[in-house]
């Protein structure tokens, strides 16, 4: 019996809790898409580690992903553009995005600095990168180099989501608009 | 009811709920001209301090902005102002500058810093990003000495091409 109300006290005080800010802004992501694919090519633009994070109930998790574009103000990514990231301990792990831009650096487990990239936006490493991380992309023959490092963010887009704003820098893109 | 009598009475004695507290005036052009490069590649990331509703809220370039109108430009007056303002009010009351919360935490624990989730920025006192805001926040003017600290900050930290 005593078991019982403790079950009954837990679900209620559950229900009591509600969603988390993370909470809501995952059930915002893909709102309005078009899209049942849960592959590497989904929720491009979106902040990947929303979902995709460190979490006690996960082994794997992304450390770094997000989208590139050529342009500014382009809803599209572009694929075969290649991500250099420098770790705090000097250790570069690349990736290249996939067809809708995306990339994701998937930590696999923690025991070897290994690197591998696939084809479809994934590089899988063996380690945590250590944080400040300086990332350059290149793609054909343009380079873009972040001025500032990161710090703690895994998720590009936490920064450059979408359209420029006070609280965004915009897109992550190649190519300066033309005036 | 002596003690509940006592305690109404020592209620009363202390400071009124909602009074605003008085925080010093920093000089908000200094900050713009000085110390802002150090703050902006330092602190001031959309990651880390670019946040509103961080107790240290700082705009800056390429961080938060005041105005979605000012991507692009350079910190405005009165952001620096909202800047200064954000500073000083971080630790109100700082039983000296060398105490003031917004140089401790940077520090390393062991030059006597305290812990801060966005890393031990500077090894010690001497440190150029050290020395630029300690000189900001006493609020004593910039010397020549303290500029030079900023600048040789800026140097260190800037990332954009010469």
């Amino acid at each position: 019996m005593d078991a019982l109300r403790v079950t009954i006290a837990l679900v209620l005080a559950t229900g009591c809790l509600g969603q988390t800010p993370d909470d809501r802004r995952r059930d915002e992501i893909g709102e309005g898409e078009d899209d049942d694919d849960e592959g590497p090519e989904h929720h491009p633009g979106e902040p990947c580690l929303l979902c995709h994070g460190p979490s006690p109930f996960s082994r794997e998790a992304f450390a770094v992903a997000g989208t590139v574009y050529l342009e500014q103000h382009d809803t599209a990514g572009i694929e075969g553009a290649h991500v250099f990231i420098e770790d705090a301990r000097g250790r570069t792990i690349e990736a290249i995005t996939n067809r809708t831009g995306n990339f994701y650096v998937e930590v696999e487990a923690d025991d070897d600095d290994g690197v591998r990239i696939d084809d479809r936006g994934k590089t899988e490493i063996g380690f945590w990168p250590e944080y400040p991380l300086h990332v350059r992309v290149t793609y054909a023959d343009l380079e873009e180099e972040m001025l500032s490092p990161i710090r703690r963010e895994g998720s590009c887009s936490e920064c450059h989501y979408r359209e420029p704003a006070s609280d965004s820098e915009g897109r992550i893109w190649l190519v300066e608009p033309a005036p | 009811v002596r003690a509940a009598a006592l305690a109404l009475l020592l209620c009363a004695c202390g400071p009124e709920l909602g009074a605003p507290l008085p925080i010093t005036e920093l000089d908000a052009d200094d900050y713009r001209l000085h110390v802002d490069p150090v703050a902006r590649f330092s602190c001031a990331s959309l990651e880390c301090h670019g946040v509103e509703g961080r107790p240290l809220r700082i705009y800056a370039e390429d961080g938060l902005r005041l105005d979605a109108s000012l991507r692009g430009e350079a910190l405005s007056t009165e952001e620096a102002a909202w800047n200064a303002q954000a500073f000083a009010g971080v630790d109100p009351e700082p039983e000296s500058v060398d105490e003031h919360l917004a140089l401790l935490k940077p520090l390393s624990l062991e030059a006597g810093g305290i812990h801060h989730v966005g890393e031990q920025l500077w090894p010690d006192r001497e440190d150029p990003s050290y020395v630029c805001l300690r000189a900001w926040l006493a609020n004593e003017g910039m010397d020549a000495g303290a500029i030079a600290a900023c600048d040789a900050a800026e140097a260190a930290l800037s990332w954009e091409e010469p």
